[in-house]
């Protein structure tokens, strides 16, 4: 096996891993990243569309963008925590608004180009700074390239993170691309993987987001902060599958007050934002309109495909063919991002209506850490969308690219501190060896159950109990059918046996982690007894003062995980209500 | 938006160190609704070959791993329509290629 060693290891290679990689490296340190992916082709970070938040003030007098003097960091620490419904961890914050403004010049320093300045939902004043999530990507890996002391590994999932007297040594990893087993020995490791959200069947993030990190922090010993709050986009295709996961339709209808007045329509033809939000129908707030859809297809009401469907039936051609001449997100006719979609407008226009339903789009809890990204386990840190913990129970819109470089920066520097301080321990005998031997395992095995119908049980099973809408007894259900899935987890292989690019074999070494996800999600969701932000509980549908707190997962001692609280780390106990 | 209808796959394979050369192998694949090459890509994956290689991340447009030469011409294949009969290279030359469509970048 071949072994890499550096100073510190970076699991991640896009926003906040490469944020991290610069800083550590900056501070002079041998420094490994590892990416699932090939550089810039993989994770979320490039697919944001995207603005970035700095507050306005610091926009006009940092940057040199039209922003608007009246605003400060404290007006954005205040509208991030009233978007998070008070659950934000306030030193996360007060971190994320402070450090933006310098973390924003240097990217701007290092070739990011600013479009625009925007105002989005829950800002008080513009300050979603637009640049495509693939050039704040490019910038950021070019940047990384001008280090000799960063080495990159691509084409490699982290199967697991070792362990050496009592901190975290190292990790061992699949590239999959040539079949090879790999370790890496490092004194720091920095956990940058993202959300999790390929546990969900509909969604808008990549395919490889399926909770390694997640799972490897808590096999490791790190705790969780607001698993429960996943963050859904509703009205995102369903069919046709060209466009599933595709966020058009919320884009052109409730994306906007001047959006088209498409209708939403049930199974029986009946225009159901009536009965969840009769004053703005299809122009409702995300959450209720996802949670009308949810409730609409458990209630048995959904179109065939299991969502519900999108109209334009009712509109004469004339105002459906001027609408994309003057609506703003549509560019050359009904192009929206990179897809075409001039052809399903024809074809509703004949009266035929789409398929729609909901995605999981962002995580808004994860490893809980210090504001370093320090987990508390020794020799662990963690950076962007799987720390948890800043964004409470909700994320406003252009906080997760903040979130990206201000955590990366913090992160990368702790780990950097952390690694001078400290020899490197190295990976005990046998570690690595152990994984190795499970993963063949794997591949190796006859196989008994399909990985694809394992994938799709696990996925389906998140999507009906810890998807937009939960109930304790849904809750309890999906974590004893979660132990079925993983005992059967057992019979699991991939059909083929190749060592090299076995994209099935990839697929059943990310099973058990979905799992985990999964678990950690219905535990955290089964213990807050409250509807807040993201989190909705049918059987407890109002929010409660009561849980003017975090609920916290944490491994045990046989491997289970189990649910506790924890006060929220609070700077400003005066945050005024809006 | 369209009657369902089967077609042709032609997908050159090749695993280096295993195939002494790049072959041709054709999948007839039935599609009815809009697909992309990339949905024709998993179906066969997931109900014919599953030793086919090829890559997927995004699937909006914007991170280009799923790139393929699409009868001829070098395409995102989440954002390429799937209503004819395919002829699927890699985007790169066969130095380049880890199995099948599967390239390194």
């Amino acid at each position: 096996m071949q072994q890499f060693t550096a100073d510190v290891l970076v699991i991640g290679s896009e926003g906040a891993g490469a944020r991290a990689a610069i800083e550590a490296a900056t501070a002079g340190l041998s420094v490994i990243v590892v990416t699932k992916g090939p550089l810039n082709r993989t994770g979320a970070t490039l697919t944001a569309s995207a603005d970035i938040n700095v507050d306005s003030r610091s926009c006009k007098e940092l940057l040199g963008l039209p922003g608007n003097p009246d605003d400060s960091m404290d007006t954005f620490f205040e509208d991030t925590v009233i978007g998070g419904k008070y659950l934000n961890d306030q030193v996360q914050v007060e971190a994320l608004v402070g450090d933006i403004p310098q973390r924003m010049r240097e990217m701007f320093d290092w070739g990011l180009k600013a479009k625009d300045l925007i105002r989005t939902p829950g800002h008080r004043y513009p300050r979603g700074v637009i640049a495509e999530g693939i050039e704040f990507t490019r910038v950021l890996a070019k940047q990384m390239r001008k280090f000799p002391n960063i080495q990159i590994v691509e084409y490699c999932m982290i199967l697991e993170l070792i362990q050496a007297e009592g901190r975290v040594a190292g990790a061992v990893g699949l590239q999959f691309a040539t079949g090879e087993f790999l370790t890496f020995s490092a004194t720091a490791t920095v956990l940058a993987t993202g959300g999790g959200m390929a546990l969900f069947p509909n969604r808008t993030a990549p395919d490889e987001l399926t909770g390694d990190g997640h799972a490897m922090a808590l096999r490791a010993g790190a705790r969780f902060v607001s698993m429960e709050m996943t963050q859904f986009m509703p009205c995102v295709f369903l069919n046709p599958p060209a466009w599933k996961g595709l966020q058009f339709v919320y884009e052109i209808t409730p994306g906007s007050t001047e959006g088209l007045a498409g209708w939403f329509l049930n199974r029986a033809g009946d225009r159901f934002m009536s009965r969840y939000d009769p004053e703005r129908m299809e122009k409702s707030t995300r959450d209720i309109i996802a949670r009308a859809i949810a409730t609409e297809v458990r209630e048995g009401r959904g179109s065939p495909s299991g969502g519900v469907y999108y109209s334009l039936a009712h509109l004469p051609h004339t105002v459906i063919d001027n609408f994309p001449k003057w609506y703003p997100y549509l560019h050359h006719g009904w192009t929206y991002e990179h897809f075409d979609f001039t052809e399903l407008i024809e074809w509703m226009k004949q009266g035929n209506a789409c398929e729609i339903s909901i995605g999981s789009h962002f995580f808004m809890g994860g490893v809980q850490a210090q504001v370093d990204g320090y987990t508390g386990v020794p020799g662990l840190f963690v950076a962007g969308e799987v720390m948890g913990g800043v964004h409470g129970a909700n994320r406003l819109s252009g906080n997760a690219l903040t979130q990206v470089i201000v955590q990366g920066y913090r992160a990368g520097q702790a780990a950097a501190a952390f690694a001078r301080q400290i020899e490197r321990a190295p990976l005990p005998n046998g570690a690595a060896e152990e994984v190795v031997a499970w993963s063949r395992e794997i591949l190796e095995r006859k196989p008994e159950g399909s990985v694809a119908e394992m994938r799709n049980r696990i996925t389906d099973l998140a999507w009906k109990q810890v998807g937009p809408v939960r109930t304790g007894q849904g809750l309890t259900d999906c974590l004893t059918e979660l132990d079925r899935l993983e005992a059967d987890l057992a019979l699991v292989a991939p059909r083929t046996k190749d060592l090299i690019y076995n994209r099935e074999w990839v697929e059943a070494l990310q099973l058990r982690n979905q799992i985990t996800l999964c678990r950690l999600i219905a535990t955290s969701a089964l213990y807050r007894q409250e509807s807040r932000g993201a989190h909705y509980r049918e059987d407890f549908p109002q929010a409660d003062a009561e849980w003017q707190k975090v609920s916290v997962v944490v491994g045990n001692a046989d491997g289970r995980v189990v649910a506790t609280s924890q006060p929220v780390a609070v700077t400003r106990p005066t945050v005024p209500a809006r | 938006m369209a009657e369902q209808r089967t077609i042709n796959v032609t997908v050159k394979r090749y695993l280096p160190g295993k195939d002494a050369q790049p072959y041709e192998q054709t999948y007839q694949v039935s599609v009815a609704e809009p697909h992309s090459v990339l949905n024709v890509l998993d179906i066969i994956a997931q109900e014919q070959d599953p030793t086919l290689g090829y890559q997927a991340s995004c699937r909006r447009g914007f991170c280009s791993i799923c790139t393929v030469k699409v009868n001829g011409k070098a395409v995102k294949t989440c954002l390429e329509g799937a209503n004819c009969d395919l002829v699927l290279e890699p985007a790169a030359k066969p130095d380049r290629v880890f199995k099948d469509l599967a390239i390194k970048w």
